[in-house]
């Protein structure tokens, strides 16, 4: 079920009525269950039966662990690996055995093998994951099935993400409290945000860029240009789009999901990128792979090995290709790089005499520039296009023939910078550095006219929606480009 | 006070958006034409038939076709005279969307005649009336098939008799698909249960067309069918392989393309060069350059208004993968409609068919061949084996010393030396 397609909105609207209805706390709870396995039970029955099943099996182990804590270590060892092999099969097994193929080529009989993925699967199973290592060192309790199964299915992040830990769920999940109207407005503003991201920004560039790189050999220096930058700003429409909107629906429904996204294409260094980039998934990488790797080792050489090899993990999560690979090993070296200049704030000492604005948009558009690469490779089919997108680039290759429009395109990049100028926060502080005296005052004129600021909030909000719905007819909405990770 | 705000919000929020649902169902006024051209939904619902001549959609006129049974028989091949004073059957007919033009037979008062027709409208025809032979495709199977040439020439064989077109302007391979599985409802409820035979003109830009309004828009028309059918519901909603689920666009109906996205106008023609016709479909050239085509094509890059390269991918795994799947899905249903299947390789010009990667155009083809089988024909000739040249897709222009050059939509003699290749191939029991 796609949250940008009206059937979400016909399991969101009545969930969400029926939650403010019901007055029993196990009603509300079977209701978010309820709506949850439909929400996925619409993905198809096949990804439905791997689901559940991926959710008795992690918990049958959690139970043997809790019932037999003497072998603790073993029940856990055996619940994460179920998870972790499970992934691996649908999502590894195809392209394991085509690179097999090249050495043993009639292995499974020459054929490809073609593997159905269950939709989600990475992130329901990192999220599984997450949960029981947190067991094992007692850093989470045990739950129920019933608990569990909710906190692996609640709708608004299971698909795509935010990942969520217990320890943010549980207590929201063991109250269910009916959501205030301040809650449910912030959720419908959410909501409207990220759908207007998923259709203005991302939809609008879906064709251009996918024309451009299927056949990436006709087009000239500028158009591969505009892709890569539509690309770029693409990715970021969209999954911050998705997860804008699964937080709005998780606040309709009173329950608060993490940030993920906080301006990321404004981030000056590789790390700070990975601090406002998918916030979730980086901590949960720091806590899961990063940290248990580098150990209690002091060896440098091996902080920046670990350091590399947690980014190309996380790069072959998205996918089994070699080129989500090499774009991790990308993002990677950036982060040795950065380490090996001890702090990205010995390179700008080196820019003394540069006003800090100077150097902070030099970082910027230095790291830009990588991040903008590192799409490239994170985008390109196969090394064939990587090739030609760079040979006809340093070329000066001019269009062959007529490019599709790409008006939309420019208007997508203007529109995405200007989103996270406008809403680029300190990450410490959480204040937003241009627009926070608006928010005062905004919050201020609130107090003071209430009535009367509450209908231009609506009236904004509904012109937001309006606006995302026609251009998402115009467009047609395409699918959550996460999805299929 | 944060609580009156929020509810108010709230409130305003619900009642903007229910605003905004219901204004988008309105039908938006069409403005007024000028009183050289007519409106061609003003004129269905008056009951009356539109025709017009060869690219001049506007300039055309009224007729009854009670009046003019030659129409008839050359638009309805086959079909008793009944059928032309069945007013129940046409007061149905009129309350679909004309949206598709069949060659007419030549009169002194138009050189080219096109009738305009209902793509759904003809699946009432079918219901009552039955047929015997189908013909599928997009604008390049209808614009290149004269109906009266062709059922005259394949009527010397006894078995084909009505023909009728369910074609549709960018009627894309998915709808071909869709439309076969309402024949197959439909030929439930009659005592022939199989078509004698479906002819598919096959448009290359079939094999990886991307998700567009033009699917939006067939998706609608379709899905609306079903509904207005009951008996066909359950199949609308239980075929979720073929058939997408309702969209926003069905909630709001905006006609972005109509109301907000600009008509572009088109540059003056120049002298030896082929330009962009950007309010419609090809080329503008200068009557005097109309021998040069060949020459001035090599420099020309490929265009179509409805093809201008970003909705047709290259030559990838991907496309490749969908060209497969679709042309599979639709050979599965056809083969459930018809004792034999034709199909056959739409005829265009370089200049439409190179908006796809020469390596896919092949890969095409040889899927197509790799389909023939005792019951399934193909047909993958190349423009030129249809002894069809540049001259044959050159329509006169909107001035007395210009031309248009219609990539992929022949004229009237290119239309004859398709429709005779077609018809005799089809002679011959799909040999070539």
């Amino acid at each position: 079920m796609i949250y940008s397609n009206p059937e979400f909105l016909i399991l969101l609207i009545p969930t969400a009525l029926l939650f403010l209805l019901l007055n029993s706390y196990s009603l509300r709870f079977y209701l978010l269950l309820i709506s949850s396995l439909l929400f996925y039970a619409w993905a198809g029955i096949f990804d439905t039966i791997v689901f559940v099943s991926v959710i008795l099996f992690s918990w049958l182990s959690l139970w043997a662990a809790h019932k037999w804590p003497l072998y603790k270590k073993l029940f856990v060892t055996v619940g994460i690996s179920i998870m972790t092999l499970h992934l691996f099969f649908w999502k590894y097994t195809p392209w394991l055995t085509e690179q097999l193929q090249f050495i043993f080529p009639n292995l499974n009989g020459g054929k490809k093998l073609e593997l159905p993925l269950p939709i989600g699967i990475s992130f329901f199973t990192l999220q599984g994951i997450g949960y029981l290592v947190d067991y094992a060192k007692g850093k989470a309790s045990f739950i129920s099935l019933k608990e569990f199964a909710f906190f692996k299915s609640f709708f608004p992040q299971l698909v795509a993400g935010p990942i969520i830990r217990m320890r943010q769920i549980l207590p929201q999940m063991q109250v269910l409290e009916k959501p205030q109207a301040d809650q449910i407005l912030d959720g419908i503003a959410l909501f409207c945000f990220g759908f207007f991201k998923k259709i203005m920004i991302a939809d609008s560039c879906a064709y251009f860029v996918d024309t451009v790189f299927a056949n990436p050999i006709v087009y000239g220096r500028g158009t591969l240009f505009l892709a890569l930058m539509g690309f770029t700003v693409q990715v970021w429409g969209d999954f911050s789009g998705y997860t804008t909107m699964g937080r709005g629906a998780g606040k309709i429904l009173g329950i608060e999901l993490p940030e993920n996204f906080l301006s990321p294409y404004l981030a000056s260094s590789p790390s700070e990128f990975w601090r406002r980039w998918h916030i979730t998934l980086s901590e949960w990488i720091r806590d899961y792979i990063h940290i248990p790797l580098r150990g209690r080792s002091r060896s440098e050489l091996r902080a920046l090995a670990v350091l590399a090899l947690t980014m190309v993990i996380s790069g072959l999560w998205h996918g089994a290709n070699w080129t989500f690979m090499i774009c991790g090993l990308i993002h990677g070296l950036l982060l040795v790089v950065e380490r090996l200049l001890l702090s990205w704030k010995t390179l700008q000492s080196r820019l003394e005499g540069w006003s800090y604005l100077v150097k902070k948009i030099f970082n910027i558009v230095l790291l830009q520039s990588c991040i903008i690469f590192a799409w490239l490779i994170f985008r390109a089919d196969s090394f064939y296009v990587i090739k030609i997108f760079i040979s006809n680039f340093l070329s000066g290759a001019k269009d062959q023939i007529v490019t599709p429009p790409s008006g939309h395109v420019y208007l997508s990049i203007f529109l995405c910078y200007l989103i996270q100028i406008i809403f680029y926060t300190q990450l410490k502080s959480g204040k937003y550095v241009f627009i926070e005296n608006l928010k005062n005052k905004f919050e201020h004129l609130k107090t003071s006219r209430p009535l009367l600021m509450g209908l231009f909030w609506g009236g904004l909000l509904s012109t937001l929606f309006a606006l995302s719905l026609v251009f998402r007819y115009a467009n047609t909405s395409q699918r959550f480009i996460y999805f299929k990770f | 006070m944060s609580s009156i705000f929020a509810k108010a919000a709230i409130i305003s929020f619900i009642i903007n958006i229910s605003v905004f649902i219901v204004i988008s169902q309105i039908k938006p006024n069409t403005p007024q034409n000028d009183s050289n051209t007519v409106n061609i939904e003003n004129i269905k619902t008056s009951g009356l038939w539109w025709l017009y001549p060869a690219l001049h959609e506007t300039t055309g006129r009224t007729i009854r076709l009670q009046e003019r049974p030659d129409l008839f028989h050359a638009a309805f091949a086959g079909y008793p005279i009944t059928l032309l004073y069945d007013e129940q059957l046409w007061n149905k007919y009129f309350k679909f969307t004309f949206d598709f033009d069949l060659r007419m037979p030549a009169s002194t008062q138009m050189n080219d005649p096109f009738l305009m027709m209902s793509w759904l409208g003809n699946l009432e025809i079918l219901k009552k009336y039955g047929a015997d032979t189908l013909i599928f495709g997009s604008s390049e199977a209808h614009r290149e098939l004269m109906p009266d040439l062709f059922s005259k020439s394949i009527s010397t064989l006894n078995n084909y008799k009505k023909f009728l077109f369910l074609t549709r302007f960018g009627m894309l391979q998915e709808s071909v698909t869709k439309m076969a599985l309402i024949v197959k409802e439909i030929k439930k409820t009659q005592e022939k249960k199989k078509l004698d035979s479906v002819v598919v003109g096959y448009s290359f830009w079939w094999a990886d067309f991307q998700e567009t309004a033009e699917i939006q828009e067939q998706n609608i028309l379709l899905k609306n069918y079903f509904e207005q059918h009951g008996h066909l519901k359950w199949l609308y909603y239980n075929g979720p392989t073929l058939f997408n689920v309702p969209t926003w666009g069905d909630i709001a109906k905006i006609r972005y393309l109509l109301f907000i996205r600009p008509r572009p106008r088109s540059p003056p023609p120049i002298k030896g060069k082929l330009i962009k016709d950007l309010g419609d479909n090809g080329y503008l050239l200068f009557k005097d350059d109309v021998n040069q085509i060949a020459e001035m094509a090599k420099y020309t890059p490929p265009y179509s208004s409805a093809l201008q390269g970003q909705k047709l991918r290259g030559c990838t795994q991907e496309s490749i993968y969908n060209a497969k799947k679709r042309y599979k899905q639709m050979l599965i249903a056809l083969n459930e409609i018809a004792e034999k299947i034709y199909i056959y390789l739409t005829p265009v010009t370089p200049l439409h068919s190179d908006h796809a990667h020469p390596c896919l155009r092949d890969y095409v083809k040889k899927m197509l061949v790799e389909s023939a089988s005792t019951n399934i024909k193909i047909k993958v000739s190349e423009w030129e084996d249809y002894g069809l040249t540049w001259q044959d897709f050159v329509f006169d222009g909107n001035t007395p010393e210009t031309m248009r050059l219609d990539p992929n939509h022949t004229n009237r003699s290119g239309a004859e030396k398709v429709t005779k290749a077609i018809s005799h191939w089809i002679k011959l029991g799909g040999r070539q």
